[in-house]
C-alpha cells in the first residue's frame, strides 16, 4: 500500500498550491483530483485579487461587516504572497496589480464606501476615497454616473487559467504525485494515520495511507468532511461569469460597484471579464439539487450583469459577449474561510471557502506550515475550523 | 440607486420552435402545419433553404437557379412551405441558447388579459411583482438590483417589422399562452433578433441547425483567398457571384466536383480539383453497388460533371493533398503533394498551381453546439460529423421535447435531412398528443423506409469521402496557425501538452492555451485540437471530448444584448 | 478578379456604399461580404495581435468577416458581413491594408 505524509484532496488552486508548499519542504505528497486539475472554481473564477472588502461582506449591515472585516489581515498577507508568486513559480501568471476601484453612483453607495473605508482603516488596509474628479482623472473610461470610488492601489487580477497549473507543475518537479481523474471515496482513521480510498478513471479502487489529509475540495469540502463523519458548514453556490472579446487596453483597474454585484477587469489578452457574484442555477434531479453537475446559466442574470458593466464602462458596448460560463464555489456559514485543523479529527486539515483565488496561495502556504510544523508562521486562528467544534463535538470519534 | 430601467419580463410562448430553415426544418414545418400545429422557424440567414439551397436575395431574380436535378427534392420542399402563409418566420435571428425556464419566473395560472386578439404573437404571463427579484435583505434601504425584462410586446412589433422584409413569409395564428404552472418540459430559447435579444418559450423544440465545413489547418490556410469549398459555392448559388478568378479545389469530399462544375458554368477558371483518394478508391466510390443501384441519379450527375471538367481541361488529380497556400498578401499559388498508399504525405512529390482562390473540402462537422449546451447526450462518429446528438426512434434527444433533425444526427445529405425532418415532426405530434402511437408509426413508415435507404448510401459515402486519418496531423506543422481567433500555433498546443501531462480533454487544453476561446468559439479549431490531443495521448478523439458549449453559442454584441435596458 | 454573374440574373438598381472612405457599387440584398470581395477587399478585421483576418466559411461560423457598419447618424454595430445584407448608404469600416 502506498504511504505518504500528506494526501491533498482536490486539485484546484488550493490543492495544487498546497502540494507545492508541502513538497517544497520535502514532504511526500499525493494530490487526488476527481476530474482534471483546475477545472472547477479555480479555473472558472473571475481572477480578481480582492483586498478591499467585497460587496458580499458589506451588504448585510455594519454589524456583520465589522465581523467579516476580520478577513483583512489575511488579505494583507495574500497581497505580499501575490507580489512574489511569479518569481516563486518562475513563470508568468499575468498578475497585474494596478489598483482597484469600488465605484459609487448614489449617496447610498457613498455611505457604503464610507463605512467600508472606516473598517479597512481600522484593520490596516490603506485604501482611500476618491472624489468624482479624482475618479475621472485615473479612470476616464468610467461613466459620468460615477460620483466617488473607494480606491486601493494594489488590487488587481491574475489569470486563473495559469496559476493552479503552474503550482502543479512545480509540485511535480519537487516530487509530489498528482493523480487526476480519481475520486476520493473513503476516509478512515487507521491508528495514527488516515486511510484514503480512491476510485480511478478505470474504476479501480486503491488505498493510500497518510499521516495527514488536507481537504481542499472547495465547494465540495463538506462532502469530503462527511467521508470522515464530520460536519463542515460550507455550502456550494453556483455563480456565473462573462467574457467579452478582446479590445485595446482601456481598463487597468479592477472595477467593482459599491452596492451591486459587479467585478470588471481587462486581462492581459485584452478581453474584458465581467462577473461579481450573479447566480447561475443547480440542475434538479427529482427533489434534490445536483451540486456536482455544471450549474446552468440564467440568462436574465447574465444580461443584468452585463447591463451594469456596459452602463459603467460605456466603451464596451460595441464589443461582443464571447461566452458566459458557470462555476461553483463554497461559502461558509459565517463567510470566513475554513482554514486549519479540525480538532476533533487529528490529522484532518481543511483549507476551503472564501475568495480563494485571492487567498488560495496563502491558505495553502499557511496550512502546509501548520501540517508540517504544528503551527503556522502567522496566526490563522480566526479562520480555524475549531470555531465549529460545538458541532463536531457530536460527530467525530465515532 | 440610479434611475432604474425596470421592465417587466415578457414571456413569449410558441408551440413548436424550429431552429434552422434548412431541408430538415422545412420538411418538419410542412408536416406540422398540415396537422394544425403552430410553428415558429428561426434562422440566422435572411431566407429559407439552408446550406444546400442558399436562396438568392429577395431583391434578385435568377432565371435558372440551381438547375441540377440533385436539388429537385429540396426545392420542392421549400416550395411547399413557402406557400404556407401561417408560419412565424424569424430570419436574421440567432438562437443563442436553449435554457430551462427559471423556477422564479413560473407562469401564473390565470393568464393576464391580452389586448390584441389573434394576428400577432402574444406575450403570455408578464412578470408580476413577485417575479421582480429583490436582492438580499436590505429592503428598507432600497438596494434593489433591477434587472430582468426581456423584450416586451413593443420589442416584438419591432421584430415583426423586419420580418415583413421577408415578403411572402408572413406570420399569423400562433398558439395561445402556455398555462403550465411549472413549465414542465418547456424550453426557453434565447434569441438574438434583428432588434434585440429575447426569450421564447416553446412546448417543443426541433433542432435542425445543419453542419459546417470541417477546416483543415495547413501552412497558409489563413491567407486571404483560402475558403471552404462550400463557402465558394455559397457565393455562386446565393449571391450569383464568382468570388475569384482562378480556383483550386482540394480535399476529399465529392462536393468539390459539384462546386468545380458550378464555377465552370459561371465562367470561372478551375486550375485543378485535387482528391486525397487514390484513383482506385475513387472508382470504388463510383462503382460501389450501393451507389450504383440506389443512387444512380447521383452517379449519373457525377459522370456528367467529370465529363464537363474533362472537356474544360480541368485536371482532376487523385492521391494528392493540399500542403501549402502561398502568396505575398493573398493566395497566389497552391502547393499539393502526393499521398502514399498509407496516407503519408510525400513532400518530394509536389506540384504547384497558380490560383487566386483555394477551396478546401474535407467533409463536415455537425453544428452540435446547441445540443451540447443544453446537455443532450452526444456521441462521436468520425466522418459522420464528429459530435452528434443521440436520439430515439422519433428523433427525440435525451431531453424531453427536444427533437433533432438533419445533419445534427449524422451528416447524411439533404434528402436524408428531409426525411428526418418528417419523422421528427411526427414525433412532435405524438409528444404533443396530436396523434397516438399507432397513427404516428403509420405516418412515419414511408419516411423511415426512404431514410434507411438514404442512410445506407450515406454510410458508404462517409467512408469513401474521408481523408486519410492522419492527414490533419501531418499538415499541422508547428508553425501552422491552429486557432485563427486567438492566433495560437499548432506548436504551442503541442508544447503545452508536453509540459502539462494531466491535460487530457479539449477543455483543459483550451484553458491552458486559449485555443478555442475566440469569436468562433472553437468551431474552426475544435476538431483539430481534439485530434492533436488524441494523437499525443494515444486515445480516441471521442475520449478527448468537444469544447464545452455554453450559451450564448455565438458571440453577441453587448449593445444588442442589453438593448432596452441600458442607455 | 471576382465578378458578379449577370447572365440570367436581374439585380435591383445599384447603390453606393462606403468602404472606409471609398465609395463602391453594390446591390441591395446581396451580402456585404459579396460587395467587399467584389471591390477587392479580402481582409475584414484585425485581431489584437494586428494580424489581418480573412473570411473562411461564408455562413456565419468563423466570425472572420466581422466588420463595423455605420448607418444613419452614428449608429455603428459590428456584424458578420456574410450574413448582413447591403443597404444603401451604409458605411463599412475595414482595416486599411498598406
Ligand atoms: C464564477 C466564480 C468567480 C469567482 N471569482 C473570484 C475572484 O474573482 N476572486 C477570488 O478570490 N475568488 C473568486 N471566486 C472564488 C474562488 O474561485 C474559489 O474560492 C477558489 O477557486 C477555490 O479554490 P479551491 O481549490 O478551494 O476549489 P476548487 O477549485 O473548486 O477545487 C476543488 C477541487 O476538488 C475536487 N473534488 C471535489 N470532491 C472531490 C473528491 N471526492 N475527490 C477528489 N476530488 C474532489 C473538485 O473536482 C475540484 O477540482 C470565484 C468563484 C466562482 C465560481
Ligand atoms: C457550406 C455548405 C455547402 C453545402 N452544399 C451542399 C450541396 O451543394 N449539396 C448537398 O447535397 N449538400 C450540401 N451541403 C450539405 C447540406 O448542408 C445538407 O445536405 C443539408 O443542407 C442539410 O440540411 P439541414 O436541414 O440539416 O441543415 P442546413 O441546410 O444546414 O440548415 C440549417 C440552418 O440552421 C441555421 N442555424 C444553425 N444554427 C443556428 C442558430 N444557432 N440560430 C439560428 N439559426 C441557426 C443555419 O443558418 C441554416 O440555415 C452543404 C453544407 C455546407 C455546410
Ligand atoms: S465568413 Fe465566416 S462568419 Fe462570415
Amino acid at each position: 500500500m502506498m504511504r505518504v505524509n500528506v494526501v491533498v484532496l482536490g486539485g484546484g488552486l488550493v490543492g495544487c498550491a498546497a502540494a507545492y508548499y508541502l513538497a517544497r519542504r520535502g514532504a511526500g505528497v499525493l494530490l487526488v483530483e476527481q476530474g482534471d486539475l483546475n477545472r472547477e472554481a479555480s479555473g472558472r473564477n473571475a481572477g480578481s485579487l480582492h483586498f478591499q472588502l467585497e460587496y458580499r461582506l458589506i451588504r448585510y449591515g455594519d454589524e456583520l461587516a465589522s465581523q467579516f472585516a476580520q478577513i483583512i489581515p489575511l488579505s494583507l498577507i495574500a497581497l505580499e504572497d501575490w507580489r512574489g508568486l511569479e518569481a516563486e513559480l518562475q513563470t508568468g501568471l499575468e498578475v497585474g496589480m494596478h489598483g482597484g476601484l469600488i465605484v459609487a453612483e448614489s449617496d447610498y453607495d457613498v455611505s457604503l464606501l464610507e463605512s467600508r473605508q472606516a473598517l479597512q482603516e481600522k484593520w490596516g488596509l490603506a485604501s482611500r476615497l476618491l472624489s468624482a474628479s479624482e475618479v475621472r482623472r485615473i479612470a476616464p473610461y468610467l461613466a459620468d454616473s460615477v460620483i466617488a470610488a473607494g480606491y486601493f492601489p494594489h488590487e488587481g487580477h491574475a489569470n486563473p487559467r495559469l496559476v493552479a497549473p503552474a503550482f502543479a507543475r512545480r509540485a511535480e518537479q519537487l516530487g509530489a504525485i498528482i493523480q487526476a481523474q480519481s475520486r476520493v471515496t473513503a476516509l478512515m482513521r487507521d491508528g495514527a494515520e488516515w486511510l484514503v480510498g480512491l476510485v480511478d478513471r478505470e474504476g479501480r479502487t486503491r488505498e493510500v495511507l497518510a499521516g495527514a489529509v488536507l481537504n481542499a475540495a472547495g465547494a465540495w469540502a463538506g462532502e469530503i468532511g462527511a467521508l470522515a463523519h464530520l460536519h463542515l458548514p460550507i455550502f456550494a453556490v453556483p455563480l456565473s461569469m462573462n467574457v467579452i472579446e478582446r479590445a485595446a487596453p482601456l481598463i487597468p483597474h479592477l472595477v467593482q460597484h459599491a452596492s451591486q454585484r459587479l467585478t470588471l477587469k481587462q486581462v492581459a489578452a485584452g478581453n474584458v471579464l465581467v462577473g461579481g457574484g450573479w447566480p447561475s442555477r443547480f440542475s434538479r434531479e427529482g427533489s434534490t439539487m445536483n451540486t456536482q453537475r455544471r450549474a446552468e446559466p440564467v440568462v436574465e442574470n447574465a444580461v443584468a450583469n452585463l447591463s451594469l458593466a456596459a452602463r459603467l464602462v460605456p466603451a464596451i458596448r460595441g464589443l461582443h459577449l464571447l461566452r458566459s460560463w458557470t462555476g461553483i464555489t463554497g461559502i461558509t456559514t459565517d463567510q470566513m474561510p475554513l482554514l486549519g485543523a479540525v480538532p476533533e479529527a487529528p490529522g484532518f486539515f481543511v483549507a476551503a471557502g472564501g475568495a480563494a483565488f485571492t487567498h488560495g496561495p496563502t491558505y495553502a502556504r499557511l496550512v502546509s506550515e501548520l501540517i508540517l510544523d504544528g503551527r503556522s508562521s502567522v496566526s490563522i486562528y480566526l479562520y480555524s475550523p475549531a470555531r465549529f467544534s460545538h458541532i463536531n463535538n457530536f460527530m467525530a470519534s465515532v | 440607486m440610479m434611475a432604474g430601467h425596470e421592465q417587466e419580463a415578457g414571456h413569449e410562448t410558441c408551440e413548436v420552435a424550429i431552429v434552422g430553415a434548412g431541408p430538415s426544418g422545412l420538411a418538419a414545418a410542412a408536416l406540422l402545419r398540415e396537422h394544425g400545429v403552430a410553428v415558429t422557424i428561426i434562422d440566422e440567414q435572411s431566407r429559407a433553404g439552408g446550406q444546400i439551397l442558399r436562396q438568392p436575395p429577395k431583391s434578385f431574380s435568377v432565371e435558372r437557379w440551381l438547375p441540377a436535378r440533385l436539388y429537385d427534392r429540396v426545392k420542392a420542399a421549400l416550395q411547399e412551405v413557402i406557400e404556407r402563409q401561417e408560419i412565424d418566420w424569424r430570419f436574421q435571428s440567432t438562437v443563442l441558447g436553449i435554457m430551462r425556464p427559471s423556477p422564479y419566473r413560473t407562469q401564473r395560472v390565470t393568464p393576464p388579459p391580452v389586448a390584441d386578439s389573434s394576428q400577432t404573437t402574444r406575450c403570455s404571463g408578464r412578470a408580476g411583482p413577485e417575479q421582480r427579484r429583490r436582492d438580499g435583505g436590505m429592503g428598507e434601504l432600497g438596494v434593489v438590483e433591477k434587472h430582468t425584462g426581456f423584450a416586451g410586446p413593443e420589442q416584438k412589433h419591432r421584430d415583426g417589422g423586419t420580418h415583413e422584409l421577408g415578403g411572402v413569409e408572413k406570420r399569423t395564428g400562433l398558439a395561445g399562452p402556455e398555462q403550465s404552472r411549472y413549465d414542465g418540459g418547456m424550453h426557453e430559447l434565447w434569441v438574438q433578433g434583428p432588434s434585440g435579444c429575447y426569450l421564447l418559450r416553446a412546448k417543443a423544440v426541433l433542432l435542425a441547425p445543419g453542419c459546417y465545413e470541417r477546416p483543415l489547418a495547413f501552412p497558409g490556410w489563413t491567407l486571404p483567398g483560402v475558403l471552404g469549398a462550400g463557402a465558394i459555392q455559397g457565393f455562386v448559388k446565393s449571391q450569383q457571384f464568382v468570388p475569384g478568378d482562378r480556383f483550386v479545389l482540394a480535399g476529399s469530399h465529392p462536393l468539390q466536383l459539384v462546386v468545380a462544375d458550378q464555377l465552370l458554368s459561371a465562367g470561372a477558371h478551375v486550375a485543378a480539383v485535387v482528391f486525397t483518394q487514390r484513383i482506385q478508391q475513387a472508382w470504388l466510390m463510383l462503382r460501389h453497388p450501393m451507389i450504383a443501384l440506389r443512387q444512380h441519379r447521383q452517379l449519373l450527375e457525377t459522370a456528367h460533371i467529370l465529363r464537363r471538367l474533362r472537356r474544360a481541361q480541368v485536371p482532376v488529380i487523385f492521391g494528392h493533398t493540399i500542403v501549402r497556400a502561398e502568396g505575398a498578401t493573398a493566395v497566389e499559388r497552391a502547393m499539393i503533394a502526393a499521398l502514399d498508399p498509407s496516407g503519408r504525405i510525400d513532400h518530394r512529390k509536389t506540384q504547384i498551381f497558380d490560383c487566386d482562390r483555394i477551396g478546401v473540402c474535407h467533409g463536415f462537422l455537425a453544428s452540435s453546439e446547441l445540443a451540447r449546451q443544453v446537455g443532450a447526450e452526444m456521441h462521436w462518429k468520425d466522418h459522420a460529423g464528429g459530435w452528434l446528438a443521440r436520439h430515439n426512434e422519433w428523433l427525440e434527444s435525451s431531453i424531453k421535447n427536444l427533437f433533432l433533425a438533419g445533419e445534427i444526427t449524422g451528416v447524411e445529405g439533404a434528402d436524408a435531412a428531409l426525411e428526418k425532418g418528417r419523422i421528427a415532426a411526427i414525433g412532435i405530434l405524438r409528444s404533443l398528443g396530436r396523434v397516438d402511437d399507432a397513427v404516428a408509426h403509420r405516418l412515419a413508415a414511408a419516411a423511415r423506409s426512404r431514410l434507411s435507404h438514404l442512410q445506407s448510401f450515406a454510410a458508404v459515402l462517409q467512408q469513401l469521402a474521408r481523408p486519410p486519418a492522419t492527414l490533419a496531423l501531418q499538415t499541422m506543422s508547428d508553425d501552422t496557425l491552429l486557432c485563427r481567433c486567438e492566433s495560437i500555433n499548432c506548436g504551442e498546443l503541442r508544447q503545452a501538452l508536453a509540459e502539462n501531462k494531466h491535460v487530457l480533454s479539449a477543455d483543459a487544453a483550451k484553458l491552458l492555451t486559449r485555443a478555442g476561446m475566440g469569436l468562433c468559439q472553437g468551431r474552426m479549431c475544435g476538431d483539430n485540437v481534439a485530434r492533436m490531443i488524441a494523437e499525443m495521448r494515444s486515445v480516441q478523439p471521442s475520449e478527448v471530448g468537444p469544447f464545452q458549449a455554453q450559451a450564448p453559442v455565438k458571440p453577441v454584441p453587448l449593445a444588442t444584448l442589453v438593448r432596452g435596458r441600458c442607455g | 478578379m471576382s465578378r458578379r454573374i449577370t447572365q440570367g440574373v436581374a439585380r435591383p438598381a445599384p447603390v453606393s456604399i462606403l468602404v472606409n472612405d471609398r465609395a463602391i457599387e453594390a446591390y441591395e440584398g446581396e451580402s456585404i461580404l459579396t460587395a467587399l470581395i467584389a471591390a477587392g477587399v479580402l481582409t475584414m478585421s484585425r485581431d489584437s495581435f494586428g494580424r489581418l483576418r480573412t473570411p473562411f466559411c461564408n455562413m456565419g461560423v468563423c466570425f472572420d468577416c466581422l466588420i463595423e457598419v455605420e448607418e444613419g447618424a452614428n449608429v455603428s454595430s459590428r456584424v458578420r458581413a456574410c450574413l448582413t445584407p447591403v443597404r444603401a448608404d451604409m458605411r463599412v469600416v475595414v482595416p486599411e491594408v498598406k
